[in-house]
Order: structure tokens, then sequence, then C-alpha cells
């Protein structure tokens, strides 16, 4: 129950009206691109996979978590407000789930409707299908982490960026085994395991990729939890 | 000074031996080069105990330190016979009422309260916001966002979910900041009723008139050591008992002078102008009680009497340096 108090309360604080215009705005703007592709008629050399994967998992998926799941736990510090959760007899691992959950519920349908809207427009079944898991991995995945940036740093947009931008989409590339250590690996591997399309050399297998979510949301919510319990609180 | 005085004795402890509240031991924080609090203890029983001090005086890190928000950098602190900042348990037995102004903006009063019953586990957390908004004097129908209420409106919803799950220990960080005169009358009594029942009140002020309103006992911090503790008027005495500069100015400061050397208690006099001095006086309430019949006397006009270090923070730095 206290996580669920939590949660409401953090969902309530985080889906801000200018957030969510913003975040809405960027998945409409995926809709009128796949909507403009749908009618030019792309041509035989055009993937949908591709475009969802350049467009939904590289940019959207990790920029909407960022934006979202940052705030959880960074706008209470921000305001200087986490006391009122801190100071309570109760487990700072529920804090942590309460973040973290919330998050969740505030991206699925922020990420989920957009992309399925243009994974329907521009691709098969499979496409939509294929984005729909990467992006539901993607959420799982980058919520847990960036909510822990938002408990390190007030500057976990920037931070997030840098590691969107560099790690995820430049040094991750270079070899196999930095790729290991970029969310993007296993969200684009979801969707070329689902929609059956060769996006990357070698994608991990989806039992991995459910092991590798779980474990990395595991990971983060404990390093979470380790921050709350040994931070100075305002 | 690094062991505080007594200058009366503090009030005997209501509680057996080991079961104080608050047990402070050579607790001390710095922050990189900066020394918040330096090695101060102290035990605090139930009722009410004001920790009086200037502005950055180590107050507040002190407070936090209480209710676990900060570790130490050096030193214990046991709350309810346990370590705050780890033990889960006794959280729910600490209210805290913050300086930080920020709360759940979006919230109502009774919305916010009602959360920190909820997290306290309590079984009817509407019913005792309720009936503690009451008690602040706040409407709990009231449906607009605490964001739109007025710093004293904020202050008293912050004293209602420190006050909601009923804590034995209530950690006050400038409560009285922002309130209109009634509100503050009110707010004073709701204290001192509180710390009357038993509860352990820790009450922050910079304001000396507050302290005496609020407490009988008084821990004063200035420049993060304990300058003194005691009894209100104990330390009240010890701030008159100080030694005094006073600049009177006068129609002939050298005769008044003069006189005032042999009848006021009067350590030393400096005449910087034909109608100015400066007084020096360990005894400032003779001094006060006779400079105008030695005036008078001396057939002396007297013009102007000022006091030169009667604020606060001269007191403080008095009392740090005894």
């Amino acid at each position: 129950m206290d996580v669920v108090m939590m949660m409401r309360r953090i969902i309530r604080s985080v889906a801000t009206r200018g957030r969510l215009i913003a975040m809405s705005l960027v998945g409409a703007l995926g809709i009128l691109i796949g909507v403009a592709i749908n009618r030019s008629d792309p041509g035989p050399d055009f993937v949908p996979a591709e475009f969802l994967d350049g467009f939904g998992l590289i940019i959207f998926v990790p920029l909407v978590a960022l934006v979202i799941s940052t705030a959880t736990i960074g706008d209470m510090l921000e305001e200087r407000n986490l006391v009122y959760y801190w100071l309570r007899p109760i487990g700072r691992w529920k804090i942590t789930l309460a973040a973290w959950l919330g998050a969740i519920v505030v991206l699925l349908p922020l990420i989920l409707i957009p992309m399925g809207v243009l994974g329907a427009i521009v691709g098969s079944g499979d496409d939509a299908a294929g984005i729909l898991v990467g992006s539901v991995v993607g959420v799982v995945a980058y919520s847990a982490v960036f909510t822990m940036l938002g408990a390190f740093t007030q500057r976990a947009l920037v931070v997030g960026l840098v590691y969107i931008l560099l790690w995820e989409g430049v040094i991750a590339g270079f070899s196999r085994t930095a790729g290991w250590f970029a969310l993007r690996t296993y969200t684009r591997s979801a969707l070329a395991n689902v929609a059956d399309v060769p996006l990357l050399d070698q994608p991990p297998q989806t039992t991995s990729i459910v092991l590798v979510t779980i474990a990395v949301a595991l990971v983060a919510g404990l390093i979470t939890t380790w921050r709350l319990n040994t931070m100075d609180v305002d | 000074m690094t062991s505080p005085s007594a200058p009366t004795p503090a009030p005997p402890p209501p509680a057996a031996p080991g079961s104080e509240p608050i047990v402070v031991t050579n607790l001390s924080k710095w922050f990189g080069d900066v020394v918040a609090v330096s090695d101060i203890s102290f035990t605090v029983w139930p009722g009410v105990t004001a920790l009086l001090g200037p502005n950055g005086a180590g107050k507040s890190t002190a407070l936090r330190m209480i209710a676990g928000l900060t570790p130490p950098s050096q030193g214990t602190v046991s709350v309810l016979g346990e370590n705050p900042r780890r033990d889960t348990a006794v959280r729910g037995r600490i209210g805290l009422v913050s300086q930080e102004e920020h709360l759940f903006q979006e919230q109502r009063a009774l919305d916010f309260v009602t959360l920190a019953g909820q997290l306290n586990h309590l079984s009817d957390a509407e019913g005792a916001a309720r009936k503690v908004l009451a008690t602040v004097e706040l409407d709990p129908d009231d449906k607009r966002p605490i964001a739109s209420y007025s710093k004293g409106m904020r202050q008293r919803v912050k004293l209602a979910q420190a006050l909601v799950h009923e804590p034995d220990v209530l950690l006050a960080d400038e409560p009285l900041t922002g309130l209109d005169p009634r509100q503050r009358l009110h707010m004073i009594k709701l204290i001192q009723d509180l710390g009357a029942s038993g509860v352990c009140v820790v009450v922050s002020s910079h304001v000396l008139d507050e302290v005496e309103r609020l407490g009988s006992r008084v821990l004063v911090i200035a420049q993060g050591r304990m300058a003194a503790q005691g009894d209100f008027h104990g330390i009240r005495a010890l701030m008159d008992d100080r030694p005094h500069r006073i600049r009177v100015r006068a129609s002939d400061a050298r005769e008044l002078g003069a006189q005032l050397l042999a009848h006021a208690g009067v350590r030393g006099v400096s005449v910087s102008a034909t109608d100015e001095l400066e007084v020096n006086t360990d005894d400032v309430e003779l001094f006060r009680a006779r400079i105008a019949s030695v005036a008078k006397a001396a057939d002396v006009r007297l013009l102007e009497v000022q006091p030169l270090d009667d604020d606060l923070e001269s007191v403080f730095r008095y009392l740090v340096g005894r």
C-alpha cells in the first residue's frame, strides 16, 4: 500500500501538462513522418523495422524515458520535499519502487500509443508487434536507469543525454562488447527478433533480453535505494 | 569553549535515567572546510526545549542530524534509544517541521497530511489529518492546492504533517517563521501544550522573544558550538551579566563620566567628544537604574543613551568567547 500511495503522488507530480504535451508532440511528429512515408511510396529498399528502430528505439523511447524518469526522484530532490517520504517509517526501497513504477505507468501510454500507431502505419503486424515489444523493454530498463540517475544528480537530463548520444550512439557501436552495455542493444534486438529483421549482427536472444532487462532494473533499483539510504536529505 | 556551561540548573529530567528521548554526544558536522557544528553534547527530555542561536549558527544542521537527515561527521545522536538515520521504526515516532518551503505543491492540504498519516500506517489517516488540520486552524475541506497557500498557511501544513501520527519527538526548525501575530500566539500555545503533554519538542529559533515564550529550557548554539544551556531565565541573566558598551551623549561628557565611574557600577569610561562618552559596565541593570539620577545630581543634561552591542549576534559572540 505504501508503494501505491507514493506512486500515485509521484505520477501526479511527474505527469505535468507541459511534459505530457511536449512528449506527445514528439510522438505525433513520428506519426506524421510515418504518414508521409506511407503516402510517398518509399520503394522496395525501405525497411519499416529500420525506420521504427531509428526513430522509435534510438531516439523516442530513450528520450521520453529520460524526461519522465529522471523527474520522479529528481524533482523531489530539486524541490526539497523528498523528506516527506524519507522520514516515514518505511523501507527506502519502497520509495525507489514507487518512483520506478510511477515512471513506467506514465511512460507506457506515452510511448506505446505512438509507437503502436507508427508501427501499424509504416509496417506489417510483425513490425508493429516488434516495436511494441522493443518499447516495453526500453520503458522497463531506461526508466530504472534514469530514475537512478535522478537520485544522483540534478543534471540528470544532461548526463542522460550524454549517455544516450555518446555512449549508446557512438561508443557502443565500436565493438560488440561495448554494445552489451548499451540498453538499446536489447530494445533493438527485441524488435529484430519479433519482426525477424536483421537490425544487428548476432542479436541477443529473447531469453537474454528478458534476463538483462530484469537485471538492469534490479541493479538500478538497488543502487537507487543505496543512494537514498546514504544521501543527505534537505 | 567546547564544554557547555549551565548558568542555572536545567529542569530535572522527568524520565528515568537512560530513557531520555534525545541524547547528543560530541556531535560535529563539517562540509569540506566549513565546520557547521562543533563537538556539541546535550540531552533533551520531554517538554519544550528551544535551540537558540543566530542565523548560520548550526541549529538547522543540528536538528537535521537529530532527525537523521544527514549523518554526523563525528559523534552520535540517539533518538528514543535508536539511531534515527538507520532505524526505520523510530522514524514513525519523530515529527519534523523542516525549514524548507516546498511541500507537495499540487496537493490539497488534506491529501498531503493524509498521505503522511498513511505512510505512518495510521488506520484512519484521513480522520487524523482532518483533526490535526483543524488543530492548526486550517480548513480540511479547502480545495485549493498547497501552492496557493500563504507562507503562514504552508507553515501550519508542515506542522500538521509532523503531528498527524502523534509523534513522541517533534523537531521544529523555525516554526514561527511567516506566521502573523495571532497565528504565532496560537502556534506557541500549541507547542507549549505538546510539551506539557509529554512530547519531546525541540524548536529552533534565532529570536530571543520567541524562545522566552516557547520554552523553559534553552540550548544556545553559536558558531556551531554550544554556548550555554539552562533555563531561559538563567540564559537571560547570563546575557545581561556580560560586559556592556553604551554610548552616552550628554551636555558635559567629562563630568558625567567621572560621576558614573563613582556611582553607577561603571568599569571604564572613554570620552570621545565634549558631548559624547562610551561606558563599559558589567552591571547594566545598575547602570540603567542610576544614570538618570547621577546625571541630575551632576547637573548634566542627558541627550542620548544607546547600547552598542545589544544585538543578539554580539551576545552570542560573547557567550562563545567566554
